[in-house]
């Protein structure tokens, strides 16, 4: 990955492409580089859907390679949704793709000067863009099938819908999974609508004729891989309860714990939670010939996914994810598992974050738009964001704006971001991370990885809110470490417990670049991440009152364990205290 | 050792069917059913007795547990009492399906929710407690517990039956009802009887 292509879409004469070394950014990849160009090239200050905002997509460092789990990729830019700085980042395709063509990041930059809509075609001999209006409007499902009998199948696609075409802030990118459907989702923080902005509806990328990436020493490499391969297979949740249940294994768990949002964050249990459960949503696919295991990258051998037919045996999506199945089932008291697939679907056409959809359509039952429970309405609610009408534009631009727009007090968002499927409430030390993570309300920031390796239980005791704070700090440095190398986050949890597959992460990283990393180095790469967005953040005018929740956590007990949200403010701002 | 013994209360229904039919009562068994046992006891002897399995199967496998909601992390200090509610798990993904496992150092992130022991437990009885079996677990130790038999509300046994007409009456080896000897046909045509409002319900699989 020795190539940086910068795309500018308003240069003179039309957009403009130019290739450029890695350079400065050697060394880095996936969200490590995407904070580090948007954090040393977007003025904090600027507007998120004008000229100088970026749109950086970056596989990552282990992208590319023969290593297992290593297809995600990191999309950045300054957010429309909370105004601070954005990672997000999306299975599929597309990073392996991208990285075995050798480019560390393509670069979005400018804005169109006319209001054509651009498709970039990417191949091992360069970089094209044309204008192709006849796209304008198209679905994800519709334009993918499009760009397959114009290119072939051996393709896969970057793309936005309707909604990014919008601006909406709500709006995501789809990457293209192993079957060419674009159901894989860069999905929070509006970087669908900076795609929008742009002028791009999408990128093809041409795998024709390319190789895996080499490693300096392969064998070192391949026995590094071998031992990571062999500790995530014989983990219980990595090797078993994800394959047979995917992400929705978690919807009993959390049901039961009490700490599962329900009815716009009112309480903590669900009474429709079997019905939605991983274990129905599975006996439910395998009885109509979906799929209840499926990988969505090469290369991925946890295989969490799957394919939900309709009643009559047709695809209909991919398995819906937990956070989909919450966002739109028990969130907004929806206990209908074929109605929650019909919604996922509509978010992963018109190109939307299922999570600010569904927290979304929450808060528009709070303000009375229909009822909770009320399947069709909430799924007519999502078709009006696909359409554009006035209340469509509402919605599509988040539980936030939503939420002023009809004078709704419980909202769940943390800088302007919907909270996922897990209420703070309950589970405080995720409200710590809610509350102070650079990307707004987000559970993926704050991971766990090897803890008696990165002492990621800190020095204090975990029971006090001080001890959270730190867990909470830790646990975001090494998250960030992780988003940087393109490895699916659920490595995680086979790393967390078993310190070898944890070595063999850093060995395979030293093996392919020649390095000598340590598990402090790898602490450290996450802390220079964390450092280059809270600095941008801080430049673009966050303060300590935006690391905060929404005061309602503080004063609405929730049930059934009758409790608020309790680490006080000045723990919060000791969190970058390292 | 408790054989699930007949309440006068409680509608008797005994099945024998072929092992494919487990997954038919996974809804029941997820959604929590009532079973007889030895209450005011750790949690640990209430799952090794009704379970049939040693501490270490409760320590590899059952990595996540419930005592009316609230997460456990030592098996060997909650206590079980009458009715409680017990759900287990196995490892869970995610930050947070971390955070609820057994004695893990995320454990501190729920702190506020975690079980926390009770002093002045009295001494073992016979009671019952609700069991919730999830994910991997449903189709590991369902089958045990749906041997000794577990008690439902006849809404529930009612609903178990319609749903899976098809199905039982395909793999059913035999059926008796309140000790008697009947079939698939007969139960469906006529249903429970009278107006008891539970059912011990018994599951053999072949």
């Amino acid at each position: 990955m020795e190539k940086i292509v910068r795309i500018d879409m308003g240069a003179d004469g039309g957009p403009k492409v130019t290739e450029e070394p890695v350079g400065a950014y050697a060394g880095v990849g996936g969200r490590g580089l995407t904070s580090a160009i948007v954090s040393k090239e977007v003025p904090p200050l600027c507007h998120p859907l004008g000229a100088d905002n970026k749109l950086v997509f970056a596989p990552g460092l282990l992208s590319g390679t023969t290593a297992v789990m290593s297809g995600r990729l990191s999309v950045g830019c300054k957010s429309p949704l909370t105004g601070g700085i954005k990672e997000a980042n999306a299975g599929g395709q597309a990073s392996q793709v991208l990285a075995k063509l050798g480019y560390a990041a393509i670069v979005l930059e400018g804005k169109p000067k006319d209001d054509a809509l651009y498709k970039i075609m990417i191949k091992q001999d360069g970089v094209t863009i044309s204008p192709d209006n006849s796209l304008k409007g198209l679905g994800n499902y519709d334009l993918v099938e499009k760009m397959k009998q114009e290119c072939g199948e051996k393709i896969c696609c970057i793309s936005i819908g309707p909604a990014g075409e919008m601006k909406m802030s709500a709006a995501s990118i789809a990457c293209t999974d192993m079957e060419l459907r674009p159901t894989r989702h860069a999905g929070r923080g509006g970087v669908g609508a900076v795609m929008g902005a742009k002028g791009v509806k999408v990128m093809v990328l041409d795998e024709s004729n390319v190789s895996m990436r080499s490693p300096k020493d392969p064998e070192k490499f391949k026995q590094a891989n071998k031992a990571f391969t062999e500790g995530l297979k014989s983990h219980a949740v990595t090797g078993q309860g994800l394959p047979a249940y995917g992400t929705n294994v978690l919807t009993n768990v959390i049901n039961e714990a009490g700490a599962y949002p329900t009815n716009n964050f009112s309480t903590g249990r669900f009474d429709g939670a079997a019905n939605i459960s991983g274990e129905t949503q599975a006996e439910t696919e395998t009885a109509r010939g979906g799929l209840a295991t499926h990988g969505c990258h090469r290369g991925c051998i946890i295989r969490c996914s799957g394919t939900y037919n309709d009643k009559d045996g047709n695809y209909l999506t991919k398995q819906p994810e937990y956070e989909t199945v919450w966002a739109h089932g028990g969130n907004c008291g929806i206990d209908d598992l074929d109605a929650i697939a019909m919604l996922d679907r509509l978010d992963d056409d018109f190109g939307v974050d299922t999570i600010e959809m569904g927290a979304t359509i929450g808060v528009a039952m709070e303000a009375g738009l229909a009822k909770f429970g009320d399947a069709e309405a909430a799924i007519n609610l999502v078709k009006e964001v696909g359409k554009g009408t006035h209340l469509g534009r509402i919605l599509g631009n988040g539980a936030a704006v939503t939420g002023k727009v009809f004078g709704v007090e419980r909202v769940p968002v943390v800088k302007g971001q919907a909270l996922p499927a897990y209420d703070p409430r309950a589970v405080q030390g995720i409200g710590v991370t809610y509350a102070t993570s650079t990307m707004g309300g987000d559970h993926t920031a704050g991971y766990a990885i090897a803890t008696n390796i990165l002492k990621v239980g800190g020095d204090v005791d975990p029971l006090t809110p001080e001890g959270q704070v730190e867990l909470s700090r830790n646990l975001q440095i090494a998250t960030a470490a992780v988003d940087a190398t393109g490895m699916c986050l659920f490595i995680a949890f086979a790393v967390l417990d078993q310190p070898d597959t944890f070595q063999a992460l850093i060995d395979m990283i030293n093996a392919h670049y020649g390095l000598s990393l340590t598990a402090d180095d790898v602490t450290e790469l996450g802390k220079s991440i964390l450092k280059n967005e809270r600095e941008f953040n801080k430049a673009a005018g966050f303060t300590a009152e935006h690391d905060r929740l929404p005061a309602f956590f503080k004063n609405e007990p929730l049930p059934p364990h009758n409790i608020t949200f309790q680490v006080k403010d000045e723990e919060l701002d000791n969190l970058f205290n390292w | 050792m408790n054989d699930a013994p007949q309440s006068p209360s409680d509608i008797a229904l005994d099945l024998t069917l072929a092992s494919e039919s487990l997954v038919c009562f996974f809804p029941t068994l997820q959604r929590g059913f009532a079973f007889r046992t030895t209450v005011n006891r750790t949690v640990k002897d209430v799952l090794c007795d009704a379970l049939e399995v040693s501490s270490d199967y409760i320590e590899d496998n059952i990595k996540t547990i419930f005592l009316d909601g609230k997460p456990v992390d030592d098996v060997n200090a909650a206590m079980a009492t009458d009715g409680a509610v017990l759900a287990l798990s196995a490892a869970m993904p995610g930050l947070v399906g971390a955070t609820m496992r057994r004695g893990g150092v995320l454990a501190s992130f729920r702190n506020t929710i975690s079980y926390r022991s009770e002093k002045g437990a009295a001494g073992p009885r016979d009671g019952g407690v609700v069991f919730k079996l999830f994910n991997l677990l449903t189709k590991a130790l369902g089958p045990v517990l749906l041997n000794k038999g577990i008690r439902i509300s006849r809404a529930e046994a009612a609903d178990l039956l319609r749903d899976n007409r098809e199905t039982f009456q395909k793999h059913a080896r035999s059926v008796a009802l309140d000790g008697r000897e009947t079939d698939m046909d007969a139960l469906s045509a006529e249903g429970l009887p009278g107006d008891r409002e539970t059912v011990r319900l018994r599951v053999r699989l072949t």
